[in-house]
């Protein structure tokens, strides 16, 4: 297992980066390599030119802007854990991450190549959709922001375009009213889920839901929404026979493809079980 | 269980001082240090690297390889096909003599004609770095024309299947059955018949060092000596001299470190026989380290089974007797030299035996299809044997209205039985099923954890508790493989040498591989010779390779068992001067008194080997050891299951080692085939 030579620059600005990664032709982008890395070693890409992102300033560190926080695209996985901006800020993030790899690839993995990769099975693009953010894109045309409902599109794909560097994650800020969940199912620690899901609700001071948003990874070719189930819960307080309730709605709303791991009736099941062990997580206040 | 067999003496190790003694291992610092040395960080001179290319097909006939752009790629030294190794290497064949009507096909290093599993190696390209020769592999071209493939039993066994082999008559490998008599008609006249079909999907052993050989092959002597992670350096050596054409003494094979085995490093595999025959071609070392992705496709599978099994019960509950199909498929040939027959004998042999039956029928048939070849891989057979049983016995035990544990008990061979024999023909010798079996009724508290259950059951929480019993074989001895023409370990043997120092070499033929040979093999020799094991020097794993990766290892026993080694070396002392027999009495540190060392003896014990001194050097060497089958089995849950920590010896070390697990079985083991002592 030995990648195919090829070149490497370090950019500093992303405009260098975009530029060198159009010039090349056949390029990738390096972030934490923790997705890449393996994928040259086994020759299943064998890009001519790797253009590292890692000294793009832009692209560092968190910050709060009025109710956004910005997260730079290198953000380490393991910072999701420590940063206080998160904690405080983005909390499903700090949940989700003692779930995503081992502490080795935490280390080196960053929220920007994770969620440009936007790998199905993966915690953090699905908690972008459940907490609404937006994704900060360098291309062509300069910077723009995309809603992660119209980001991920297909299995890998996303509204990156070729050579179009992901800058940073927009994640509207939680405050009091709030509640949020993260859960998943796995069979060892680590491994990537065989379901997994995180929401991020506003209550009502009554405790009815004022709006939620509930995403799933690991069932469907990218992360996904289970609108009919946002619906149902709007302006309803949590109980058991409104768990049943949406748990029921899970097998319209969702249709994983038969797979080498698990069948679709399965998933589902879990799916059904995740879904009430979140509700009934956030039935009492966060 | 520890009783002495047949001719040990009256009182061994009457000055125990290591034996039985929860040492530390001598080698784990240097280990712990990254001071390993595994045949990974061996670099020779002109040393090449050798990849291969892979059939992605189950089944294919190679229609036509094109190796010249890959002959024309940066640092390329050789692209060898099939028939250029077939030119120097003659074919193997995986059968054993004593499996009756065992047939198989004859391999070779690389495929001449068809693929027949999908990673197959089938094109090697040597090149002076891992990366170049990748990078010249994705240049090789084969045409591959589809064959369709075999890809479980019942596709093996179908009217008209594809063969695998089409020189074969059919799919099956092997075919064997057992048969006590009388099964019918305890089956027609039992109360409850209970029943099940087992499925066990196929394993494999993981070793966190991957396989790893380099060859060096040198033409001006005709000599080749290999670097090899492997379980059996001797076996090897046969086996690349015969194949190869080679003087066996002009053969040399390495185990250094070895990251791990469970069995895997034991087989011939195509690319290890390869790389021989590219060094030979090349006249020069070459490597080759089997990364992940190539161990799951090319290192033996194990455990591929459908079991169908029915046990007769009598309305109490007793067993009367077990009627068992194994049916297994291996791969498109049968493994070399210890087939891919054994696992399934064993399973048919094994299923039953904690047990007394009054009748026992078996039928075993293995099949080829095209996938990874099987064989042997940990405890071989055993997790078969032991879940077919134990589930049959948990159904006699709720037909007839009987816990778990009062079925077992019932059933069970009384531990007043033996000597004794299984349904199925194994010797046993002195286990205590009953004595174990009522140890861990108190052990685990099973009342109160079943309560326990079924409180936890009232919350809707589901918590099973399972009860296993099983007879574990080891120490089976080279006649194992051996009656079936399989030179396995016939050359398994250990030689001492005292050092004008006063110092102890052990040089051992079988290998460490993370077991704890080399701690085991010191505590018995320091203890035989009445001596500290600081002074005991071990080297184990290389056929001929004795002498030449002596080190120095000094492994201190914790503070307490020194103390007590002390005062025991004073009564030893004590018991010297009042005449005991003491080949090498005296203080741990002592020199070893010349007058013993320069005489010559005859051992007639040691089946004719000569117990012979050179200069100052003593030697103990025993070819052949030879043990009764059962004399080695156990009841593995009667043991404390702090012997099992960190494993033990597997059977496939048979000779020298004695026993697999605690010390004190080390000890009995050393005693029946190892070191015996004698009279100097
Ligand atoms: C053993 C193992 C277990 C893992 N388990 C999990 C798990 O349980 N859950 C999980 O979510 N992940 C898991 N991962 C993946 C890990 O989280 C990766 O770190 C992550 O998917 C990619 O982040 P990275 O920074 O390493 O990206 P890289 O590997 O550097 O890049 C990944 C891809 O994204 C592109 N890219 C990177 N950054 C950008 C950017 N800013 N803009 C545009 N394109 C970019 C690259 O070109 C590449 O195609 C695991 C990885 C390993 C090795």
């Amino acid at each position: 297992m030995k990648a195919r030579a090829f070149s490497y620059v370090r950019s500093e600005t992303l405009a260098d980066a975009y530029a060198a990664f159009a010039q090349a032709g056949d390029a990738s982008y390096i972030s934490g390599g923790q997705s890449l890395v393996p994928a040259l070693a086994l020759r299943l890409q064998a890009p001519e030119l790797l253009v590292d992102l890692g000294a793009v300033a832009e692209m560092h560190g968190v910050t709060l802007d009025g109710d956004m926080l910005r997260i730079g695209g290198l953000t380490r996985h393991a910072q999701m854990l420590t940063e206080p901006l998160i904690a405080r800020h983005a909390p499903l993030l700090a949940q989700a991450a003692p779930h995503v790899a081992h502490p080795a690839i935490r280390n080196r993995g960053t929220l920007g190549g994770s969620v440009a990769l936007a790998d199905p099975a993966s915690e953090f693009p699905a908690m972008m959709l459940a907490m609404d953010a937006r994704m900060e894109i360098f291309g062509a045309a300069g910077t723009r922001l995309v809603p992660a409902d119209a980001y991920f599109q297909d299995l890998y794909q996303t509204a990156l375009e070729p050579g179009e560097i992901l800058v940073a994650l927009h994640v509207p800020s939680v405050g009091p009213r709030h509640r949020w969940a993260f859960d998943e199912l796995t069979r060892r620690r680590g491994d990537y889920a065989m379901v997994g899901a995180g929401l991020q609700g506003l209550f009502e001071e009554d405790g009815r839901i004022e709006h939620i948003r509930i995403a799933f990874f690991s069932v469907a070719a990218t992360p996904v929404r289970v609108k009919s189930v946002e619906a149902a819960l709007a302006g309803r307080k949590i109980d058991a026979a409104l768990i049943a309730h949406v748990q029921g709605l899970i097998d319209a709303e969702l249709d994983p493809a038969e797979d080498e791991h698990l069948p679709p009736a399965m998933r589902l099941h879990l799916a059904r079980v995740l879904l009430g062990r979140l509700l009934q997580t956030v039935s009492s206040p966060t | 269980m520890n009783a002495p067999v047949t001719n040990a003496p009256a009182k061994p190790f009457d000055r125990p001082g290591h034996v039985g003694q929860p040492l530390s291992r001598p080698n784990a610092k240097r280990l712990l240090a990254g001071r390993g040395r595994y045949v990974t960080d061996i670099t020779l001179p002109r040393m090449l690297h050798a990849v291969f290319v892979r059939s992605p097909y189950a089944h294919a006939r190679i229609a036509d390889v094109d190796i010249a752009a890959a002959q024309a790629m940066p640092g390329v030294r050789l692209v060898a096909t099939g028939a250029d190794l077939a030119r120097l290497c003659t074919p193997w064949v995986g059968t054993l003599d004593h499996f009756k009507g065992m047939k198989s096909p004859p391999q070779l290093p690389l495929p001449l004609e068809r693929a027949v599993w999908a990673g197959q190696a089938v094109v090697a390209v040597v090149a002076d770095t891992r990366a170049l020769a990748e990078d010249a592999a994705e240049m090789v071209a084969i045409s591959f024309e589809e064959l369709p493939p075999v890809t479980d039993l019942d596709m093996a066994q179908a009217e008209g299947a594809p063969r695998v082999s089409p020189e074969l008559a059919d799919n099956m490998c092997f075919r064997a059955g057992l048969d006590t008599g009388g099964v019918d008609d305890i089956f027609a006249n039992a109360a409850h018949v209970v029943e099940g079909e087992f499925h066990f999907g196929r394993h494999t052993g993981v070793t966190l060092e991957p396989r790893a050989i380099i060859a060096d092959y040198d033409p001006s002597e005709e000599r080749l000596t290999v670097h090899h992670a492997t379980q059996t350096p001797y076996q090897f050596q046969d086996l690349y001299a015969r194949h190869y054409g080679i003087a066996e003494s002009r053969v040399r094979v390495i185990a250094p470190d070895v990251g791990g085995s469970f069995g895997v490093k034991l087989h011939v595999y195509h690319e290890d026989m390869a790389v021989v025959g590219l060094s030979m071609m090349l006249g020069r070392p070459v490597k080759f380290v089997a990364d992940r992705t190539e161990a799951f496709v090319s290192d033996i599978h194990a455990r591929d089974h459908r079991v169908k099994a029915r046990a007769a019960v009598a309305a109490d509950g007793t067993i009367l007797a077990m009627d068992v199909e194994d049916e297994t498929a291996v791969g498109a040939f049968s493994t070399y030299p210890r087939t891919s027959a054994v696992e399934g004998n064993q399973v048919i042999r094994l299923i039953g035996a904690p047990y007394t039956l009054a009748g026992y029928r078996a039928d075993l048939k293995v099949l080829f299809q095209n996938k990874v070849q099987t064989s042997q891989y940990r405890a071989v057979g055993h997790p078969i044997a032991c879940a077919v049983t134990e589930r049959l016995v948990d159904l006699a035990g709720q037909k007839a209205g009987l816990d778990p544990f009062a079925v077992r008990a019932k059933n069970m061979i009384a531990d007043d039985a033996y000597p004794c024999a299984s349904a199925t023909g194994y010797k046993f010798e002195a286990l205590s099923h009953q004595a174990c079996l009522a140890k861990l009724h108190t052990l685990m508290d099973y009342d109160r954890l079943r309560s326990e259950q079924a409180e936890a059951r009232a919350r809707g929480i589901h918590r099973g508790i399972g009860i296993a019993a099983f007879v574990e074989i080891t120490n089976p001895s080279p006649a194992f493989y051996g009656i079936g023409g399989a030179r396995i370990s016939a050359q398994d043997g250990a030689i001492i040498k005292i050092t004008p120092s006063g110092e102890v070499r052990c040089l051992i033929s079988v290998t460490e591989q993370g077991q704890g040979t080399e701690t085991i093999m010191g505590q018995i020799v320091a203890d035989y010779l009445g001596v500290s094991r600081d002074i005991v020097d071990r080297t184990s794993g290389g056929a001929q390779a004795q002498g030449q990766r002596a080190r120095r290892r000094r492994g201190h026993p914790p503070g307490p068992a020194r103390r007590a080694g002390s005062r025991e070396r004073r009564n030893r002392r004590a018991r010297h001067r009042a005449g005991a027999h003491q080949p090498f009495g005296g203080g741990a540190h002592r020199l070893f008194p010349l007058r013993y060392a320069a005489r010559r003896h005859q051992c007639p014990a040691l089946g004719g080997a000569s117990l012979r001194t050179a200069g100052l050097s003593l030697r103990l060497h025993q070819r052949h050891s030879r043990l009764p089958c059962g004399g080695g089995c156990r009841d593995r849950a009667g043991e404390d299951p702090q012997a099992f920590r960190g494993g033990g010896l597997r059977p496939h070390h048979q000779s020298a080692a004695g026993g697999r697990t605690g010390a004190r079985r080390r000890g009995a083991g050393a005693r029946r085939g190892f070191l015996r002592r004698v009279p100097l």
